[in-house]
């Protein structure tokens, strides 16, 4: 495998709030390859979407990386500010849930697409102008060229969906960090940008990765999955793997607790209880409260196992290994 | 579920109409036509019966159940509930009609009151309607945290230090606090995680089991709503494009509609990951002045869809659909 484009190695986020310290990314390691999707999946409060935020230094106030690092191409983002900014925006853009955190309403979409080829690739003039009506064209923007001049709001959700996306991909990036990039949309309206995102990843080669609570998504997209629980990884392994049998409890419930459209079991599957309380996490396995396999070995916090097949479990007792079915149209 | 019939309606809908004015873009401008929100929708639910309703943002799936709840006036059309129009009451009668209908709503944050205790929560419509006071409304609220599972300190603390599944849950045992017949949820699961997603939807079949309610379940997609509907019917623009029982829904859909809506879900399995067949174009916009209001996006489109609404009619046995070309 090619060396990894976005390594990210034991990183801690922590939140300063009244209550004390609270850290929402306890030790995260992760890497994204060239070209491929990468998934990242969790619920509210599992520090997905905070991980990503870190790599793209936007983590909120009162939030900040407490130790860990992230390296780009193998040169740390966290050591020179001035560097990463620059990549940040150019080589590793991220796109949003709602268009309008990337859009400024005020605006026109042509100028603010223009200034992130100005400011990235010093492009100007008529070039600059032909580049923002390819990209448009790109994502799927009828009639760009009499368009240039709107504002955001003059489009709807899915068309700004598009034109953010048209922005983050303005000055050639080598990874896309989307996160939640559908949830907002009507369904039929998450299925176009699915295809849209299917349609540049095929064409320009990107790498991405999606943070989602969807599992229907990343089993449309993805080519590798970690799951998230309480601020750390519980489970990293390839799509199919992942899908056919599941090493962590967690992950084995939320499939359960997802069933297809076509699926109709007489009762849904449920995990017992809710995500717990950052601020208050059992000692051990954060999961273990919630967990038919938990024991007593459990309140002592399970190592990040690495067996053989790529897949890394972070249990004591995972369930049943893993049979590997992938089908030969399958890209990884 | 089981598919008996459900004989005698306990709420319809007769050519239920909705429409909200909309403002002029300025004085001398000619007034506009007012936006209709819902047009001649029509549907019965039998007792111990769900019947899902499923749109898009815009689509007016939640005027409908708010018309159903006394909370948007009609322009047409009225509402029957046990026989009995409820469509034009007056203050005083509909809060006695709020008896046996209530709403569960999506978003539990927002539906309680964080400085009142949830037991004064729940006991609140007792009290209100002076069905049960003192120890009496004490033992309900008791019964009603055990009947949605909570634990019984539940009651004693603030709606904040609940997770959104536990408030959600609260907010469930306040609707069936006055043991109403028909509760209208809309979107009672789609801010919870997924994990606990599932427990609150088979909450809500355990509970119509228990006490024979019934539901109109709003949904924005068809994923979820399988797994609480007897019926279903899809809006589109405000009207219902198709209804029928829930297995013939997705065993044969008709309308072009609610194929795009099946296509849409993604399937959590990538074994079976497919080209889309039937992706549909663009989004809800403006509705067409005339015709079939999905002809704008729909692949099947004809000059008859352009100019004539197609009327919603018996494709299959018990099976409705407004499509010209289906």
């Amino acid at each position: 495998m090619s060396a990894p484009l976005l390594e990210i190695d034991d990183l801690v986020v922590s939140f300063t709030t009244r209550r004390g310290r609270i850290q929402a990314v306890r030790g995260v390691t992760l890497q994204v390859h060239p070209g491929e999707t990468l998934g990242v999946v969790g619920e509210s409060g599992s520090g997905k979407s905070v991980t990503m935020q870190a790599v793209m230094g936007v983590v909120d106030s009162p939030g900040a990386v407490e130790s860990g690092d992230i390296r780009w191409r193998g040169k740390s983002l966290l050591a020179s500010a001035v560097e990463a900014e620059d990549l940040r925006g150019r080589d590793i853009v991220m796109v949003f849930q709602d268009a309008m955190t990337s859009l400024d309403p005020l605006f026109p979409i042509g100028t603010q697409i223009g200034e992130v080829l100005a400011r990235h690739r010093g492009l100007k003039g008529p070039a600059a102008r032909a580049r923002i009506l390819e990209l448009l064209e790109l994502v799927g923007i009828p009639n760009a060229a009499a368009r240039l001049n709107y504002l955001p709001h003059q489009f709807s959700g899915g068309m700004r969906q598009r034109i953010m996306i048209a922005m983050a991909l303005a000055a050639d990036p080598s990874l896309l960090v989307a996160d939640e990039p559908t949830t907002a949309l009507d369904v039929t309206i998450q299925a176009q940008i699915v295809d849209l995102l299917i349609e540049l990843r095929d064409r320009l080669g990107l790498a991405i990765v999606l943070v989602t609570h969807d599992l229907g998504l990343v089993a449309e997209l993805c080519d590798r999955v970690a799951v998230m629980y309480a601020g750390r990884i519980v489970e990293v392994a390839d799509v199919w793997s992942l899908f056919a049998a599941p090493a962590h409890p967690y992950t084995a419930g939320l499939l359960r607790a997802t069933p297809a459209i076509g699926d109709l079991p007489e009762r849904l599957d449920t995990i017992e209880g809710s995500p717990p309380d950052p601020s208050d996490l059992p000692a051990g396995c954060a999961f273990r409260l919630r967990c038919p396999r938990a024991d007593a070995t459990c309140v002592v916090e399970p190592p990040m196992s690495h067996p053989d097949t790529g897949r890394s479990v972070l249990c004591w007792h995972p369930e049943p290994p893993p049979v590997t079915t992938r089908p030969e149209t399958a890209h990884v | 579920m089981s598919s008996e019939t459900h004989a005698a309606p306990l709420i319809e809908a007769v050519g239920l109409s909705v429409s909200y004015p909309v403002p002029r873009a300025a004085f001398w401008h000619r007034k506009p036509a007012p936006f209709r929100a819902v047009e001649d929708v029509s549907f019965s639910i039998g007792r111990g019966e769900t019947l899902g309703i499923v749109g898009e943002s815009g689509s007016g799936k939640s005027t409908i159940g708010r018309a159903l709840l006394g909370r948007v006036p009609l322009s047409s059309g009225r509402a029957v509930f046990h026989g009995r129009d409820i469509s034009n009451l007056s203050g005083g009668e509909m809060r006695r009609m709020r008896r046996h209908i209530q709403a569960v709503m999506q978003d539990p944050y927002a539906s309680l009151n964080p400085r009142m205790r949830v037991a004064d929560i729940i006991a609140e419509p007792l009290l209100v309607h002076g069905i049960a006071s003192g120890s009496e409304a004490h033992a309900r609220v008791a019964e009603l945290l055990d009947l949605v599972g909570l634990p019984a300190d539940a009651g004693a603390r603030h709606p904040g230090t609940f997770s959104g599944g536990q408030r959600q849950r609260i907010g469930i045992a306040r609707a069936l606090a006055m043991e109403p017949a028909f509760i209208v949820a809309d979107e009672p699961v789609s801010a919870l995680d997924v994990s606990v997603r599932a427990q609150i939807v088979n909450l809500f079949r355990d509970l119509q089991e228990k006490l024979g309610v019934s539901y109109l379940f709003i949904a924005h997609d068809l994923a979820i709503v399988r797994h609480v509907s007897h019926r279903i019917a899809v809006v589109y623009a405000g009207r219902i494009v198709e209804m029928s029982a829930r297995d013939d829904l997705y065993a044969t859909p008709i309308h072009p509609y609610t194929r795009a809506l099946l296509d849409a879900v993604p399937v959590p399995d990538p074994l079976h990951r497919r080209a889309r067949q039937t992706t549909i174009r663009g989004e809800l916009g403006a509705i067409p002045s005339a015709g079939c209001r999905f002809a704008p996006r729909c692949p099947l489109a004809t000059e008859q869809c352009r100019r004539e609404a197609p009327p919603l009619v018996a494709k299959a046995p018990a099976h409705l659909a407004a499509c010209w070309n289906a």
